[in-house]
């Protein structure tokens, strides 16, 4: 389960909206609950307003900013996420919100 | 220019905000409640060069919204009251997100400065940020701190009082939104202008940019105000929203979010942050992050601490609780020596002696309680907890931060709901902590214990450790169960979002632990301590009155004179003159004396208020399987659960009956007639579930900020009880005597 993947390359993936295209590629779009322990991605929407939403937006959650999977609890939910220079943790279903630019593995 | 100065301190939660405040005013604070609200106002003076500068720390938040108690409380704050300056604590290591709060202060208008905290941590994550470059960029001035060690600190409280001594109109900061919102601010603010449309409390395009966040304070505010303009602004902002909606798919707060989080970056983008490492270095805390939230020794090592936490609190604090005890029962006996018999003993001795002593007993349980908190919470540790556990929680519609508040509470039996209703504080969402401290006193505490050790020893001795232990598993059960069932009813509402901050652990300061934990021990002194003398004495009054009626004391003196006519006068010289132990007959009739004393006791219980309330309850309670000497226990054990074991003694004139003395009276219950197993578990099963004591009430109250709350927790609780207790009985009598 744990990835053992680097990421510290600079990859296709830019900042802002939009950037990843769908189709074969480096760069591929996926939600953040489907991400692995220490992949990093950049947020690309946030489909959720409201609360909820409102409080993705305070803890930096916003489309453009990089985060890591830190870690899971030991029931898989919640997730900690690295954001900015903090660590936040969200339940799964709020994770599920969020789609996130993840670089592909090279060569898995 | 005056010599006092007002100054706000607010920034994001785990800033340092606290520590700061701590750092500046050390014991000088003053902690009060804003209206209306359970949020706490800290207040404190700084003294600079004989200026007095007064400080109120606002609640931590993350942003300025009206969503939370905390963020409509520090807005109103800083609008209503207009402080000189707001000093906002941004966190070295995690500039990004703090500015965003920052980038709201600017937009309010109210001049800030900027107190860059754990400048030492951000060096050490290699982190190195060039102050005057971000100052000029920001337009305000930054100081940089260390809270923990004071550096710092007096510069920012030099430059505070410069920043609000300087002359000239302060303009809020036009921060902007991309074309459209831009667009549509401007005609906003002109209108709003131009009807004084609510300017004199806030600045124009302040109240513009809220129309088009959907603030409902605001709205709500405006309305009043003027109903029409109100409305127009309405219907001009959402034509925007539409245009938004159509063209970015975005909501406006979203697009306003950005932006802010924009301008942040365009600020910082070159030349402001230096950094060694790369961004996603581990960190020390991240290391220990890997073992205490690692999936399998995670939950074992939370384990340990919870139960270390435990044994410190309940170990510790035995000796000053047995001292405290002490002392009131020497005050209790000296009361009653150089009293004479009568009302006003009783009342001094049964009731504000008993009464006071039952909560400032508490205090060292209290005390050692919140330190240990405190601890967890201030290295970071309480976050986790949390977090690993909120799976499990969550189910119930509680979340993670539950689970602290129940085992305070008895989820190891021996806990007290006080500390644990009081410990709901750190949960954040209002629905889930109101229904963790509706639930917490169904924990087994420490005062039921007695309770529960008298009946089983009574009539499951064979099996003691098991019943025990399946007492405990119940509560837990019962607890998490009943949160479920308010969460689908009184409570109901969808989970709130759990979005919550894994700080980076850092080692507490004793200043703080010991400042947390006075301020919390001190209101719980202060607060309940008052109501609870009322109540004490109450009670006293309901358990004493009326006395019993002349013709039945006339009976009582008459079988008294029979007793000593029996005896020799020798002998009764000798008892009377003397004090035990007696020999021979004199020991004889000081016992026959001494029951008859016993009787009469029981006899005037029954016949006070309380007494007739308990009698009269046997109606109902016979359901249940209860008598008329439980009721009475029972009701006394509302005002503590201490009283029931000692109450039951009285009813059936046992005397004086200490709790851990109970050998004589499970006795007796074991003989009794009307006693037997199945009894003892309704009663059990009542006794853990129903109203809670008092000062748990009392508490419950103030944390829920309306009495209507403390209230239901009594009739709900009860209700409850006696129905578990019902169906135990009802059940068990069909089985047990097939």
């Amino acid at each position: 389960m744990v990835s053992f993947w680097k990421g510290r390359k600079r990859g296709t993936c830019k900042a802002g909206v939009n950037q990843c295209a769908p189709g074969p590629g480096k760069c591929r779009r996926m939600r953040l609950r489907e991400m692995k322990r220490n992949q990093r991605g950049r947020i690309a929407a946030i489909k959720q307003g409201g609360e909820l939403g409102r409080r993705l937006r305070d803890m930096g959650l916003v489309p453009g900013t990089e985060i890591t999977i830190q870690k899971r609890a030991p029931l898989y939910d919640p997730v900690a996420l690295r954001v900015m220079g903090s660590v936040v943790s969200l339940r799964n279903n709020e994770a599920d919100l969020i789609e996130v630019d993840v670089e592909e593995e090279e060569a898995a | 220019m005056s010599s006092t100065v007002k100054i706000a301190l607010a920034g994001n939660p785990n800033s340092g905000k606290t520590t700061l405040f701590n750092t500046l005013t050390g014991s000088r604070q003053h902690v009060g409640n804003y209206p209306g609200v359970t949020v706490e106002k800290k207040e404190g003076v700084y003294h600079l060069e004989g200026r007095s500068i007064h400080i109120v720390d606002l609640p931590g938040t993350y942003s300025l919204s009206a969503y939370s108690v905390e963020e409509v409380v520090a807005r109103d704050f800083l609008v209503n009251e207009k402080p000189g300056a707001i000093v906002n604590i941004v966190d070295a290591t995690n500039l990004e997100r703090n500015l965003y709060l920052t980038t709201q202060f600017f937009e309010l208008g109210i001049p800030v400065i900027i107190a860059l905290n754990m400048i030492d941590a951000a060096a050490d994550r290699g982190i190195q940020i060039k102050t005057e470059v971000l100052a000029e960029r920001l337009g305000v001035p930054v100081v940089p701190i260390v809270a923990r060690n004071g550096q710092g600190v007096n510069r920012l409280m030099e430059e505070t009082v410069r920043l609000v001594n300087r002359t000239g109109v302060w303009q809020p900061k036009r921060i902007s939104y991309g074309d459209d919102i831009d667009h549509l601010l401007l005609s906003l603010e002109e209108r709003v202008k131009e009807a004084g449309f609510l300017t004199s409390i806030y600045p124009a395009r302040w109240i513009g940019l809220k129309y088009l966040e959907n603030d409902d304070q605001i709205l709500a505010q405006g309305r009043r105000e003027n109903s029409e303009l109100s409305a127009d602004l309405e219907k001009e902002v959402a034509g925007v929203v539409g245009h938004l909606r159509d063209t970015l798919d975005s909501e406006p707060e979203a697009v306003v979010a950005d932006h802010r989080y924009g301008y942040i970056k365009a600020i910082l983008s070159e030349g402001v942050i230096v950094r060694k490492h790369d961004l996603g270095r581990l960190y020390l805390s991240d290391r220990l992050d890997i073992v205490l939230t690692h999936r399998l020794a995670g939950p074992v090592i939370m384990g340990f601490i919870v139960f270390g936490l435990y044994h410190f609190t309940f170990t510790y604090s035995e000796w000053p609780v047995a001292l405290l005890e002490n002392f009131f029962g020497w005050l209790s006996g000296f009361v009653d020596s150089a009293l004479p018999e009568g009302a006003l003993k009783s009342l001094l001795t049964a009731g504000i002696i008993d009464g006071v002593g039952g909560v400032l007993g508490f205090v060292p349980l209290i005390m050692f309680m919140f330190f240990g908190i405190a601890v967890l919470e201030d290295s970071g540790y309480l976050a986790r907890v949390a977090f690993m556990l909120d799976r499990v929680f969550r189910i119930f519609g509680l979340n993670g931060s539950s689970v602290m508040s129940y085992i305070i509470s008895g989820g190891i039996a021996g806990g007290c709901a006080v500390p644990g209703v009081m410990a709901t504080r750190t949960l954040r969402s209002p629905r889930e902590r109101m229904a963790t401290l509706l639930t917490a006193p169904f924990m087994n505490c420490g005062a039921k214990l007695p309770v529960l050790a008298l009946l089983i020893g009574a009539f499951f001795s064979a099996n003691r450790a098991k019943y025990m232990f399946f007492f405990t598993l119940l509560a837990w059960a019962v607890a998490l169960l009943v949160a479920k069932f308010l969460r689908l009813t009184v409570l109901k509402g969808e989970a709130t979002p759990f979005v919550l901050e894994l700080p980076p652990y850092r080692v507490p300061t004793l200043k703080g632990l010991l400042i947390h934990t006075w301020e919390r021990t001190w209101e719980y002194i202060k607060k309940a301590g008052t109501v609870i003398l009322g109540i004490s004495i109450v009670l006293w009054a309901l358990m004493t009155y009326p006395n019993l009626p002349p013709e039945k004391e006339r009976a009582f003196e008459t079988s008294r004179q029979q007793i000593m006519t029996t005896y020799g006068s020798e002998v009764v010289r000798q008892v009377e003159k003397g004090s035990p132990p007696f020999a021979g007959e004199a020991e004889e009739l000081h016992e026959e004396l001494l029951e008859l004393k016993r009787e009469r006791t029981a006899m005037d219980l029954r016949y006070s208020v309380a007494g007739r309330i308990g009698t009269a309850l046997e109606e109902v309670t016979r359901i249940a399987g209860f008598d008329w000497r439980t009721n009475i226990a029972l009701v006394g054990g509302i005002a503590a659960k201490e009283v029931i074991v000692s109450t039951l003694g009285t009813a059936y004139s046992l005397g004086k009956v200490e709790a851990e003395e109970h050998i004589s009276i499970a006795e007796t219950l074991a003989e009794d007639p009307t006693w037997n197993p199945v009894v003892a578990l309704s009663v059990l099963i009542f006794m853990s579930y129903y109203a809670p004591c008092f000062v748990t009430v009392v508490c419950i109250s103030r944390e829920a900020g309306s009495w209507k709350w403390g209230a239901f927790s009594m009739v709900f609780n009860t209700l409850f009880a006696f129905a578990l207790a019902t169906i135990v009985y009802q059940v068990g009598s069909l089985l047990y005597l097939n």
